[in-house]
């Protein structure tokens, strides 16, 4: 199959039957569109914004199909960005409209899913009802006969219960014969006044609707996790025990994967004959992207982490308890919920403020989400906490390593809730407040699948982004410390001992394109205690995070070739007042642990910032008050850790 | 301060032309709707839009001389809902014979059909009228000791629930021709 051509692939999706699929955040809509679709999804954008959209196929009995997941709404007319675009896709003129739509319904909150099944009645396409989570009503001693509501609403319902193949098999074959699905005769009210509650309380009637009672096991285990104080205190030690864990399980996996690209480095110079190629791919490609690479393990336990406590239910806990410390900034709670998702990565939870009806909310939140600490902040943070504290240094039984990342974490978070609330501010304070559902989902038993597919996106997303940017500019980083190459007259002149090849190496990097660049940026960062090659990490890691880690790693393995694994800690100033001193001292690597954490180094970032706020001018505010912010708390720091440690 | 009970709208398969409103609470009265308010008022009238409007005890039941529901509904819609409101207006005239032939057609063809054929047997509704409904057992009915059961508790029972009547269900054994009731009810209109 070919994707090569535009309008030919534009040919083949006109070909085919469209199916949207429509409902409620949460109401499993994704879950469906999964199971229906299997591998087959695809990412893209709508037209004019970047709200994502998630198209996939699916082949059942000769027939082919497309499938489009909406993004969740709770109604059909627009208050979030998000609504914006399924009232869009879905208006008459649009040259996406489907040609049929699926409503998914939670059947345990049939009631508001009635109302957007009865919004898009009105729509003139023709429309299955898919009931959701049936299982979890029975269980909770709720009732609801689906043939009944199928007569009062009109058209098709099907109940689907996740894992149930029968069922998903009946609904593939139902979708083929979209043009029989029948259709009311009379369309419920349109409007949300009396009349629709009337109806949508009558149809519940007909259907003999039985709303779930609470969850007791739910409710038990709320009472305690949402306590106050019991369910902040279990809320941190998570955390804490989450970051144990990323340390403690990753470190073996990553050691095997250093000692195979150092294996691998050395192969290379050993077979490859010619010496700038074998440098090349040794020190530019191995040393760079390679000791980013290493950090594999540690990404796809985070996700596994985060999926797994959003797949057990506990993740919403989060955004409720954090709600009440939200309010205090201004923020709701829906406003965690995309810092929350930056923790992974800040493109998607600046992608999520499209929930956020406020636009001041919405840019107070969009300008402060790259302030948590992202994944990409991790390798840096493994291998400066990894100078700065010993592996076995303990306190209690947790590892002092993985509670320093627990703080730089805690670091993040602080740092994005007071940006939030001098934006808040700054923006001009409280604005109307709009209506906001969380919700709440009972206590699930995780997933494997789930989590297994976290893992394997995440992973797949860092290999390709490590495959990308990363090696690009890694790449550039090398050729930069390489060159211009001077010869051994040269050197012999300069006083260097051309038979220390360490000494040949380090004058080499002393007197390349980088570190005539290094040099000229570096009063900059003096004051942070950072030397030129620290600079030129730093100018690096502009255009990402992880680069900064390349940079050292092709920095130390082309100043000492037959050591490359050499510790960063043994680096010491090249030249200048501080010649000979060690490099990374625990000011200096404080300061750049705290530049780190909120300076903006993420060309993606700046891009969906760009994209998201629709201008330039708050991807360059971001920028500039996000690099003040981490030069400024990063010299102070300094000057503290300096004054503790004398 | 009036409030619109809960209310919608049900197709009837068996007939294009006819729409079954199902209310939430009791219709004032069972039988011919001949005077309700606002726009139902005027539709129902003679040379109305609405040929035909039959009250049981929770659903009101109406015919359009043509099934034009797709252009008409709306408005219909909007008429039911608005003087739906006003119950109490409402005027209508008891019939029972049309309602029991209505109700006995649609609990038997419709409400239960799925319950019987999935036991395996089959009801025909032969006659409904003075209280009385015959129906003729078919399928696994014909020999199934509890096929009282189904006749007397859930047939009987559900029309009672509907109609508001004393009625009671009898198996009759020789089939006489089926006729339609609500073909029954608009050719004695």
């Amino acid at each position: 199959m070919s994707c090569h051509d535009d309008s030919s692939s534009a040919a083949t999706l006109a070909g085919m039957r469209r199916i949207a699929l429509l409902g409620n955040p949460n109401a499993g809509k994704s879950t469906l569109f999964n199971a229906l679709s299997g591998l087959n999804a695809k990412v893209a954008n709508y037209p004019g914004v970047t709200v994502s959209k998630t198209i996939g196929s699916l082949k059942v009995a000769g027939h082919n199909l497309l499938l489009e997941d909406l993004p969740g709404c709770y109604s059909l007319e627009a208050i979030s960005p998000d609504e914006q675009v399924v009232a869009d896709t879905l208006d008459i003129g649009s040259v996406d409209r489907p040609d049929g739509l699926l409503v998914v319904m939670d059947a345990t909150s049939l009631e508001r899913s009635l109302g957007l099944l009865a919004q898009a009645q009105q729509l003139g396409l023709p429309i299955m009802a898919v009931l959701t989570f049936s299982d979890e009503l029975l269980r909770r001693s709720g009732s609801l006969d689906p043939v009944r509501l199928a007569s009062a609403v009109g058209v098709p319902v099907m109940s689907v219960t996740q894992g149930n193949r029968v069922q998903l098999d009946e609904l593939k074959h139902a979708l083929t014969k979209l043009d029989n699905w029948s259709v009311p005769v009379i369309p419920p009210p349109a409007d949300d006044g009396p009349h629709l509650r009337s109806w949508i309380a009558s149809v519940l009637d007909a259907a003999g609707y039985q709303p779930p009672a609470d969850d007791q096991r739910t409710q038990r285990i709320d009472s305690i996790l949402l306590h106050p104080v019991v369910g902040t205190v279990i809320f941190i030690l998570t955390m804490i025990v989450f970051f144990q864990v990323i340390f403690i399980v990753a470190a073996p996996l990553q050691d095997a994967i250093e000692t195979f690209f150092g294996w691998l480095a050395g192969l290379v110079r050993a077979k490859i004959g010619i010496d700038w190629l074998a440098a090349l791919i040794a020190d530019g490609v191995i040393g760079g992207a390679g000791s980013v690479l290493v950090f594999l393990p540690q990404i796809g336990l985070l996700f596994a982490m985060i999926a797994l406590l959003e797949s057990t239910g506990y993740m919403s806990r989060v955004a409720f308890l954090m709600d009440r410390v939200m309010g205090y900034i201004g923020l709701e709670g829906r406003a965690f919920v995309a810092m929350l998702s930056s923790l992974a990565c800040a493109v998607p939870g600046i992608m999520s403020t499209r929930t956020l009806p406020s636009s001041r909310d919405r840019i107070a939140t969009m300008m402060t989400a790259p302030l948590m600490t992202c994944s990409a902040r991790l390798p840096v943070y493994t291998i400066l906490i990894a100078m700065l504290v010993p592996q076995d240094a303990r306190v209690g039984f947790l590892g002092l390593q993985g509670l320093v990342m627990f703080g730089m974490y805690l670091l993040g978070a602080a740092g994005t809730m007071a940006a939030a609330w001098v934006f808040k501010r700054l923006l001009g304070g409280k604005g109307p407040a709009l209506p906001f559902y969380m919700e709440m989902p009972s206590y699930r038993l995780p997933k494997l699948g789930e989590i297994v597919r976290a893992i394997w996106e995440a992973c797949a997303g860092f290999v390709r982004r490590v495959g990308g940017i990363i090696l690009v500019l890694s790449m550039a980083m090398w050729a930069l410390l390489s060159l211009p190459l001077i010869s051994s007259e040269q050197m012999v002149s300069a006083g260097v001992d051309v038979a220390d090849e360490v000494a040949v190496a380090t004058y080499q990097i002393d007197h390349s394109a980088a570190a005539a660049v290094g040099k000229a940026v570096q009063p900059v960062f003096e004051p942070l205690g950072f030397d030129w090659r620290i600079t030129v990490g730093l100018i690096g890691a502009m255009g990402a995070r992880e680069v900064f880690v390349a940079t050292l790693g092709q920095i130390s393995s082309a100043e000492d070739p037959e050591n490359p694994g050499v510790d960063l800690g043994q680096m010491v100033w090249l030249s200048g007042p501080h010649e000979g001193e060690p490099l990374f001292t625990a000011p200096a690597t404080v300061a750049l642990l705290v530049y780190f954490a909120f300076a903006l180094q993420c060309t993606s970032t700046i891009a969906i910032l760009r994209k998201e706020s629709g201008s330039w001018k708050w991807p360059l505010i971001a920028f500039g008050y996000m690099t003040a912010l981490a030069w400024i708390t990063a010299f102070i720091a300094k000057l503290v850790v300096g004054a503790v440690i004398g | 301060m009036t409030s619109v009970p809960a209310l919608h709208a049900e197709a009837v398969p068996a007939d294009p032309s006819v729409m079954r409103w199902v209310f939430g609470n009791d219709l004032p009265a069972c039988g011919r709707l001949v005077d309700a308010p606002g726009m139902l008022g005027k539709m129902i009238e003679p040379g109305g839009l609405i040929v035909r409007a039959v009250a049981e005890r929770r659903a009101l039941w109406t015919w359009l001389a043509q099934p034009s529901w797709a252009t008409d509904g709306v408005a219909v819609r909007e008429a039911v809902y608005d003087a739906a409101a006003r119950l109490n207006d409402w005027r209508i005239e008891p019939a029972p014979d049309d309602v029991l032939a209505l109700v006995a057609a649609d609990v038997i063809d419709r409400t239960l059909e799925r319950f019987i054929a999935s036991h395996g047997g089959e009801i025909a509704l032969i006659k409904a009228c003075h209280n009385e409904v015959d129906v003729q057992l078919g399928g696994a009915c014909k020999h199934c000791p509890v096929s009282g059961m189904t006749l007397h508790g859930r047939i009987a029972h559900e029309i009672r629930e509907r109609t508001g009547e004393e009625i009671c269900v009898k198996a009759v054994t020789e089939g006489r021709r089926r006729r339609e009731p609500w073909r029954l009810g608009s050719s004695e209109r």
